[in-house]
Parts: structure tokens; C-alpha cells; sequence
């Protein structure tokens, strides 16, 4: 396949920024808060959950919602399918990118519609 | 990996493990031996206090600050969880890398009791010691920041520079380049305290850099 056509090919769900920014954070940890995904990513509460919902909907996510004291804390985990969907993004974008520093548009064939 | 994966990731770990503030504090614990030993203790002295109460005066020092830094770990941890949020750390990697700083403790205490001796011992003309904080600099660097932040890098430059003290000839000739075996342990302990403070500040900043404010309308509350 194409470097360019692989690229194009890439899973959204976990491309877009903000959520793989979610997805890098909560690989490096058990679990985060919901403040401290909204501070690392920037965003408003609504658009935060709106992202949060899409990636527990796909199955990559956990959300644990509890009390500390009588504060409502929300807590985020990967669960194993996000563990290893996060990881193999992160593997095929490095491959991508040493296919991009080697690509010679001489070997590239251009295909015609 | 890119810098922006890095710098999630090095944000993550230090939220995780609580850095930042609290090293700032433990440093400063290495910062009280200079400062009482050549500050304060002489100052006591020019008033007329005796030794003893001086020698006693030290330990309840030490004691109030130790009790305080414990005080300010747990307020600067308590307001990093309030301001930041929550970040957990699997109990498994915790203890791994609870385990891998005392290994790496090892060695550093080894090698700088070692660079210790050789500089009161032999007097090379490069200090030893100095040398070994320097090494415990660039190790930090190569570990932890490289990549995300090379303070460690300058900090441990400019201790590898100061350890040619003595080859520039700013040591005097007794005990160790001119100072006491004591004053020489006080002034390292200094040194290193000033690293973990360092460490402390710049971990901090990069916290409060990558960690955006939130706007003033939002308040915390479910998903």
C-alpha cells in the first residue's frame, strides 16, 4: 500500500488531536482525572465528554464515576482494547514517519481514476 | 516518538508521582546544612551564644523543618490534586520506580562517599565530588528530561565547571581544598539539594505550562 494511501487510512477515532492526546496520557497511567484530561487538552467540559463518549462508545476507554468526600470525581482508564489500540497507532505512525524521511516519488506509482 | 507524545507523557509521570513542588522542598532540606553552617551558626556566635546551645539549637532546627517540609509535601500534593487533577499510577510501576531510585541511590552514595575521600585524601586537582553531583546531574537528564527539558544538562555543566576549582587555584591547602572534612560534606549536601530544588522548579513549570487553565465559568463536576 501507498505511504500516502496508509496515511489517509489512519484510525480517526484515534487521530484526531484531542483525543490522542486522551489516549497517550492514559497510557502512561492507571487512571486520570477528568480536570486533569480538560487541563492537558484544553477544552471545555461539554466538548471533553463529547470525546470521552465517542472512545468509551469504540470501547477504548472506561469512565468510573464516584465521590470523593462530597466532591463528584470522574476518573478515566484505557481498558486493554485501548492499551493496544493506542500503542499500534503510536507504532504505525513511527513507521509512517521513517517511510516518509526514505519515500522517493520516483518509486511511487501514480494511480490513475 | 514526537516531542508532543513526549511531553504528554513526561506530564502524565510527573503528575502521577507527584513531582514538582514537593522536590523543590526536599531540596531545600539539603540547602539547610550550608545555611545553618555558614549563615546562621557563625551569626550565633558573633552574638555570644554558646556552642552547646548552638549544637543544640541546630537539631530542634532541623527537626521544625523537616516536620514543615512534610506539611508543605502534603499541601503542594493536595493542591496539585485540586488544581490538576488526579492523575493514578499502577501500584506495580509505582513500587518499580520507587525501587529503581533507591538502586540508583545506591551507586550515587557509593561513588560520592568515594569522590569524598579521594578529594580529602589525595587532593586531585579536579574535585571529585563535585564531579560525581555533576554525573548525578547529566543522569537525571539522561533519564528523565532528555528531550522534554535539558536544565539538568546546564545545571550539571556548571557543576562539572566549578569541580575545576581547584585546578584554577581557588583551594587552600588544608583538609579538603581548604576547607573542613564537615564544612566540604555541608557545602556537597548543598549542591545536591540545589539539584532536587531545581529539578523541583523546572518539573513545576512544566506542569503549569502544558496543563491549561480552565475558563472561569467551569467548575468540576460528572461527565
Amino acid at each position: 500500500m501507498s505511504l500516502f494511501k496508509e496515511i489517509t487510512e489512519l484510525d480517526k477515532l484515534l487521530h484526531e488531536p484531542s483525543r490522542l492526546a486522551i489516549m497517550t496520557a492514559l497510557a502512561g497511567c492507571k487512571s486520570a482525572d477528568f480536570l486533569f484530561l480538560q487541563r492537558l487538552t484544553g477544552m471545555s467540559k461539554g466538548n471533553l465528554s463529547s470525546h470521552l463518549s465517542k472512545l468509551e462508545e469504540a470501547g477504548l476507554v472506561e469512565i468510573q464515576k464516584s465521590f470523593i468526600g462530597k466532591i463528584p470525581n470522574t476518573s478515566v482508564s484505557l481498558t486493554e482494547i485501548g492499551i493496544n489500540a493506542i500503542n499500534e497507532h503510536w507504532q504505525k505512525l513511527e513507521e509512517l514517519r521513517n517511510g516518509a524521511k526514505t519515500w522517493n516519488p520516483e518509486n511511487e506509482s501514480i494511480e490513475t481514476t | 516518538m514526537n516531542n508532543e507524545r513526549k511531553e504528554i507523557e513526561y506530564v502524565t509521570e510527573i503528575s502521577g508521582f507527584g513531582y514538582g513542588l514537593p522536590w523543590v522542598i526536599w531540596g531545600l532540606i539539603g540547602l539547610f546544612p550550608p545555611v545553618w553552617g555558614f549563615v546562621v551558626s557563625p551569626l550565633l556566635a558573633a552574638l555570644n551564644i554558646s556552642n552547646e546551645t548552638i549544637d543544640a539549637a541546630v537539631l530542634w532546627a532541623l527537626a521544625l523543618f523537616i516536620a514543615l517540609a512534610i506539611y508543605l509535601t502534603v499541601f503542594s500534593l493536595k493542591f496539585y490534586r485540586r488544581t490538576y487533577g488526579r492523575v493514578r499510577i499502577e501500584k506495580k510501576e509505582r513500587l518499580l520506580t520507587e525501587l529503581k531510585y533507591c538502586f540508583y541511590m545506591i551507586p550515587v552514595i557509593l561513588t560520592f562517599t568515594a569522590g569524598l575521600w579521594t578529594d580529602k585524601n589525595i587532593h586531585p586537582p579536579v574535585s571529585i565530588s563535585f564531579l560525581c553531583l555533576a554525573g548525578f546531574s547529566f543522569v537525571l537528564w539522561f533519564a528523565k528530561g532528555r528531550g522534554i527539558s535539558n536544565h539538568q544538562l546546564w545545571l550539571g555543566i556548571v557543576i562539572l565547571l566549578l569541580s575545576l576549582f581547584p585546578l584554577l587555584g581557588f583551594a587552600g591547602q588544608e583538609d579538603v581544598y581548604g576547607f573542613s572534612t564537615l564544612d566540604y560534606a555541608t557545602l556537597l549536601s548543598g549542591i545536591f539539594g540545589l539539584i532536587l530544588a531545581v529539578e523541583g522548579v523546572f518539573d513545576h513549570l512544566i506542569l503549569a505550562r502544558t496543563l491549561k487553565s480552565l475558563p472561569k465559568e467551569e467548575e468540576y463536576e460528572f461527565v
